[in-house]
């Protein structure tokens, strides 16, 4: 066991078991997944992507790029779950990933053997040719052999969501600066959110021995965090990790609510994705260490010194038995002195610094640290660490160590900083990149900020928290920092071991070796970007974390320009990688939109309803009854009952906009191709509009119910985009017009009542004194009145059908029973209730058009409407309707088709070719928009947009439809194929 | 998703009853009885209307996304020159009666579906949906807001410290609301009644 | 993206639905050139890189038209006021 006999933050009250590959293991409550497996002596944690090489533990946070593993079982099996952020539960299940048949023997490691042939630029250069190949052979090749963990196939069982924040000062990280920024900022009053990926408050104070205010760092930061959660205006948010900055001080994060127990609280969401709107940021998201590049850096038990601390001091676990430090700066120093103390073995302390800070040297001797300056760690030997090569001025020197911790200086963690197009600035003096402009409202503190020793962070976390906090007018006279000591933290630029053996790894997680940037040089890709993307340096989930400015760096030295000069890749959210489902949050499977009902919808449902989404709305496609075989026997019989007695249908989807104003009649003369203001009271007309490019947007009728009270209908698809477009009208064209516009639609259920027999059955259900005759109510006629015995209606007797036909409109609480009352005054009619496809048969029956012919690239003149637009007036699209090209006769127009032999079946989507010519694009002429089969007619009929269709009734041509292998030849036929002289409209 | 919510089907209103966690984080209320109407008046005829208000009402047409509550109408300013007034029975003949024509005025009753939430963690609980800020020392009673809520247009009210906020849902949007709602109220317990 | 929409306060962006340009007017469709000013309305637009007017309309709040100026470089939203009483009258 490697697990320290006292010490670290962990509950050892609480043990816990888990499992790795199989093995049981144990832990405490306290641990990640990482410092169990160290505590329980598993250094072999993974295979790499590319190589299969073994792999371990690097880091102890997010930015871990080698202990990647499969989390959890079934359903919940989560692939590539960095170890170093798991918070160990009872009964946790992990598996290593990307080996075959096990982590111990990998079949696939044949490829480490193969990485001369592998190395960057390889897929591009070698599997250009030919191009089926890829497809077929080497894609899924290298899909099997290079890869990540297995995704569960099964849908995720667990819930998100997403919510919002708001506050004036965010504070990014709750280590020594956030904790004080959140403090200043809350102490001065400012409403403050503080959220941190951990699952325990504190970051470094709680992995390094240090003191604050005279006590120990983990305490202190467990006090402040205590005050902080128990202020109103302060919310604590741990498990959170803020990922993204965006316009305007939004901010993305995700709250892991129940990833840290086997599975999520009844009633919890497994992540919360938060929007959080802040006013102030601070950016107090710490520094990352940086690997040293030498070959064999990558082997199990290699580790970031920082990371070994971590583990030491935080979990009580040692990650070897004899360790070497190898560095270019003092902090791993503290490190190796930590082990030390903790009563680890130290083998040596490698800088290749020739000069170190005495204090660290002399303690180092006091503790019996043997120290080699000047000195180089060149190789490594074993699958996991057995022993290493180290070169100094006296010659090549073997340790034998399993345990390796390197230090190459520290990256402060400005990612955030540089998601508003920020470009970060290299400072010489402690060989990192620094923010530049950070996003607009963000400050950047502590170690993120460059600002290294623990009383500089505490220091600048009270500063910029107090500085937020007054920008928004909080002022409070900030108090002193903590008491702390600024740790010796000199650093000397070093990248790589020049006169290193084997592969050295740049990239860990995506196999970038230092080798691939020099082919990248070499070959041109010189520039950071097309270094990124030829090597993929920095491409993996991990987003380069640990390898980014280590590779670049050797991209500057190897192209004989600074670091500076060479400059940094772009940072993009997410910080780490984000759950797409966190993103959907609620809105999945049924609730992935909201689903309207009509008011009619339990009505319809008691029918025996089939319904259909269309749009949002929720409508009746069609009512099957007994016996019947198919949807199409269904609505045949429908069409057939309406045409031949009385049907009806819920009609309450179209859009209904209330316009009411002086100028209404003066407004729709400009928005209808055709005239309204003529429009006499109690009539309804249909109208078509424009968009202001020429083409048709969409049709409908408006009534006219008073002399400056009108009511239009849009199509169900349209209603909130024709609205959006009169709004844009009124208020931006001509803002004179004295018109209001409400929009109605919810208000009213309207049932369209349809066939000769329609008349009688309205009679039964309308309330005594209203006149039905053709007389008082013609054809496009339209009335108030009240139905059911006093419920307030509107009547308009318009068609869709083609039948003798009326819409009724009734408050949309008395939906339901007027379809009631209908149904049961048409009992001795046979009236059947039908949907949306007997309504959309008997409008192409009809020729009426659709969403089909209504498809954005159709001029009225194409769909037959020419004669419907008004010379005599300005009209929105009238001047770009009359472009040469819209007025070109050869467009396709509107025309009707019927099968030669009355037997085809007829295709929406055929395409149009002369008889005797190829089904090729260059004999295209039209096609087909909406098909029906015609129970009135007996066969199928179609609507088409065919080039000067509506003069060529009578040929005959070819209907191909490739995709579905359909060759019909059709008729040219009028678009009306019933009645088509309106008789029955106007009984 | 919760199991729970699959068990209804997304075009009806989830029926009274308690979901989720126990307790009574959120609690639901249907508010009917109460009629409701659209006022829209041209920007020239605003003021006319607000001395008819005042005249006839005894309120302030609000000038912004608030309430003005008198004993038998309320008006909640939706937009420049755009209010929704809720009253007892009649509302839109009384309004039309004082007045028209200075507003058009259209019956909303059957259009609107009002909900009371209250409970002790009810902002917790919209927050989950809605993007803008309720915290109490932001949003006060007689605050309104039109606004969108889990993809669904709302117009909503604050109407004491309790917290009780009104909500005013477009009647087809009823069911999303509602699923909106208990799911996110889950955690919480949830009391619909 | 948040914008100030002058009745409702802040909102965010996804409330709003955009047009594009809020600086070309609607020609005079009597005119004589009428078809190439209309050309010119509906197709052609300038693309700068800075300071811009966009029509916006605050669909999820209270439906009003917004003239909003936008830095297209940087996402800042300078200003946003009603377009009624501001825009051509024709």
């Amino acid at each position: 066991m490697s697990r320290l006999r006292q010490g670290g933050l962990i509950d050892r009250s609480r043990p816990l078991s888990f499992s790795f590959d199989g093995r049981s293991l144990a832990g405490f409550a306290g641990d990640t997944l990482a410092s169990a497996l160290i505590a329980n002596d598993v250094a072999l944690v993974g295979r790499s992507f590319k190589y299969h090489r073994p792999r371990g533990i690097f880091s102890a946070g997010s930015e871990e790029p080698n202990a990647l593993v499969e989390l959890g079982a079934g359903a919940r099996r989560e692939p590539n779950t960095r170890a170093t952020t798991v918070e160990l539960y009872d009964g946790l299940i992990a598996a290593s990933q990307n080996r075959w048949p096990s982590l111990a023997f990998d079949l696939f490691a044949i490829n480490a053997l193969l990485s001369p042939l592998l190395g960057a630029g390889f897929y591009y250069k070698t599997f250009m040719w030919p191009a089926k190949a890829w497809e077929k052979i080497y894609e899924p090749a290298i899909r099997r052999a290079a890869g990540l963990g297995r995704a569960s196939l099964e849908p995720d069982p667990d819930a998100y969501e997403k919510a919002h924040a708001f506050c004036d000062v965010l504070v990014i990280g709750a280590g020594p600066a956030g904790l004080m920024a959140a403090r200043a900022s809350a102490r001065a009053g400012a409403r403050v959110i503080l959220a941190d990926e951990d699952f325990l408050l504190g970051g470094r104070l709680n992995a390094e021995r240090c003191e604050v205010d005279g006590e120990a760092g983990s305490a202190f930061a467990a006090n402040a965090v205590a005050e902080l959660a128990s202020l109103p205006n302060v919310r604590v948010f741990s498990r959170t990790t803020v990922f993204g900055v965006y316009d305007s001080g939004i901010y993305g994060a995700l709250e892991r609510v129940g990833d840290h127990l086997a599975e999520p609280l009844a009633y919890a969401p497994r992540q919360r994705l938060w929007r959080i709107v802040a006013k102030r940021a601070v950016l107090a998201a710490g520094a990352t260490e940086r690997p040293i590049v030498f070959g064999g850096n990558d082997r199990p038990g290699v580790m970031a010194a920082q990371a070994v601390q971590t583990y030491l001091n935080r979990f009580a676990a040692m990650p070897a038995r004899q360790i070497a430090l190898f560095a270019n700066n003092d902090s791993a120093w503290r490190v190796g002195l930590d082990i030390a103390r903790a009563g680890g073995e130290v083998a040596a302390i490698i800088d290749i610094r020739r000069a170190v800070a005495p204090t660290l040297t002399e303690e180092a001797r006091r503790l019996g640290v043997r120290i080699l300056l000047g000195g180089q760690v060149v190789s490594t030997s074993g699958k996991r660490l057995r022993s290493i090569k180290v070169a100094t001025e006296k010659g090549v020197e073997r340790l034998s160590v399993d345990g390796l911790a390197i230090s190459g200086g520290f990256s402060p963690n400005l990612h955030l900083a540089g998601h508003h197009g920020g470009r970060p600035a290299w400072k010489d003096d402690i060989a990192a990149f620094v923010p530049g402009r950070a996003p607009p409202g963000l400050l950047v503190a502590g170690a993120a900020a460059g600002r290294f020793g623990l009383a500089a962070c505490l220091a600048d976390g009270v500063e910029k928290g107090a500085m937020a906090a007054r920008d928004l007018g909080f002022h409070r006279k900030p108090d002193a920092p903590p008491r702390a000591e600024d740790e010796a933290a000199a650093v000397e630029p070093f990248w790589r071991v020049g006169a290193s053996r084997g592969a050295a790894f740049v990239d860990f997680q995506n196999d970038v070796t230092a080798k691939d940037v020099q082919i990248a040089h070499a070959e041109g890709f010189r520039a950071v970007e097309h270094l990124k993307r030829y090597t993929t340096l920095g491409m993996a989930t991990d987003q380069g974390k640990t390898s980014n400015v280590t590779g670049l760096a050797i991209m500057a030295a190897l192209a004989g320009r600074s670091i500076a000069e060479t400059g940094a890749t772009t940072f993009r959210p997410p910080y780490t990688p984000v759950a797409i489902a966190a993103f959907a949050g609620h809105h999945r499977g049924k609730d992935f939109r909201p689903t309207r009902p009509t008011p009619t919808h339990a009505w319809a449902e008691r029918q025996g309803a089939v319904f259909v989404e269309t749009g949002l709305w929720l409508r009746a496609q069609y009512f099957p009854r007994a016996g019947e075989r198919d949807w199409l026997e269904s609505v045949t019989r429908e069409v057939k009952a309406t045409r031949a007695s009385v049907g009806l249908i819920d009609a309450s989807t179209f859009g209904k906009i209330d316009l009411q104003g002086r100028d209404v009649g003066a407004f729709l003369d400009r928005v209808y191709i055709n005239t309204f203001s003529t429009l006499p009271i109690g009539k309804v007309r249909y109208g078509i509009m424009l968009r202001e490019d020429g083409f048709v947007m969409d049709d409908g009728t408006t009534a006219r119910l008073g002399e400056t009270h009108y009511l239009m209908t849009t199509t169900t698809a349209n209603a909130a985009k024709i609205y959006q477009h009169l709004e844009f009208c009124l208020q931006k064209l001509w803002p004179e017009l004295d018109v209001k516009l409400t929009s109605v639609t919810e208000q009213w259920a309207q049932i369209a009542l349809a066939g000769p027999n329609a008349r009688r059955v309205l009679r039964a259900v309308i309330d005594a004194g209203v006149d039905l005759s053709n007389d008082a109510l013609p054809y496009m006629g339209a009335r108030e009145a009240t139905v059911m015995g006093g419920v307030k209606a509107r009547l308009f007797r318009v068609s869709f059908s083609g039948e003798l036909g009326y819409e009724i409109a009734v408050p949309a609480r008395h939906g339901e029973a007027l379809a009631n009352a209908l149904m049961e005054a048409g009992r001795g009619y046979d009236i059947a209730p039908y949907g949306v496809e007997a309504l959309s048969v008997m409008r192409i029956e009809k020729g009426h058009v659709s969403g089909p012919e209504l498809n954005g690239q159709t001029t009225a003149r194409d769909l037959g409407f020419g004669r419907l637009a008004s010379a005599k007036k300005h009209y929105i699209g009238r001047v770009m309707a009359d472009r040469p090209a819209l007025r070109d006769p050869a467009r396709p127009s509107l025309a009707g088709f019927k099968p030669v032999d009355r037997v085809s079946r007829l295709r929406a989507g055929a395409h149009f070719t002369a008889l005797g010519k190829p089904a090729a694009i260059e004999h295209d002429e039209g096609h087909m928009t909406s098909v029906a089969f015609s129970p009135s007619l007996g066969h199928w009929i179609g609507l088409g947009l065919l080039a000067r269709g509506s003069e060529r009734i009578g040929e005959r041509m070819r209907a191909c439809d490739p995709v579905r292998g359909g060759d019909v030849e059709v008729e040219i036929c009028s678009p009306v194929f019933v009645d088509p002289d309106g008789e029955r409209l106007r009984v | 998703m919760f199991d729970f919510l699959t068990r209804f089907p997304p075009a009806l209103v989830i029926p009274p009853g308690r979901y989720g966690a126990a307790g009574a984080g959120v609690i639901a209320t249907r508010i009917e009885g109460l009629e409701i109407a659209s006022l829209a008046a041209a920007p020239d005829r605003i003021e006319e209307l607000r001395g008819r208000c005042r005249a006839d009402f005894g309120l302030d047409l609000p000038a912004g996304p608030r309430r003005a509550a008198g004993e038998d109408v309320e008006f909640i300013g939706v937009g420049p020159g755009r209010w929704l007034a809720l009253g007892g029975e009649g509302l839109e003949e009384r309004l039309r009666s004082r007045l028209s024509p200075a507003a058009a005025i259209c019956d909303q009753s059957d259009g609107l579906i009002l909900f009371d939430l209250t409970g002790p963690r009810l902002r917790d609980t919209l927050a989950k949906g809605l993007a803008i800020d309720i915290d109490p020392s932001v949003f006060r009673p007689g605050d309104a807001a039109t606004t969108a809520v889990a993809l669904i247009g709302v117009t909503f009210w604050l109407l004491d410290e309790k917290p009780t906020f009104r909500f005013a849902v477009p009647r087809s949007y009823a069911p999303a609301f509602s699923r909106f709602l208990v799911a996110s109220a889950a955690e919480f317990g949830c009391v619909v009644s | 993206m948040r914008i100030p929409c002058p009745y409702c306060g802040w909102r965010d962006a996804q409330e709003f639905a955009y047009l594009g340009d809020a600086t070309v007017e609607r020609p005079d469709p009597a005119a004589a050139d009428a078809p190439a000013r209309f050309h010119d309305y509906v197709y052609l637009r300038e693309n700068p890189a800075g300071p811009h007017s966009e029509l916006w309309r605050h669909s999820a709040g209270c439906r009003q038209w917004l003239a909003v100026r936008r830095d297209t470089t940087t996402h800042e939203i300078i200003a946003a006021e009603f377009v009624r009483g501001r825009g051509a009258r024709r």
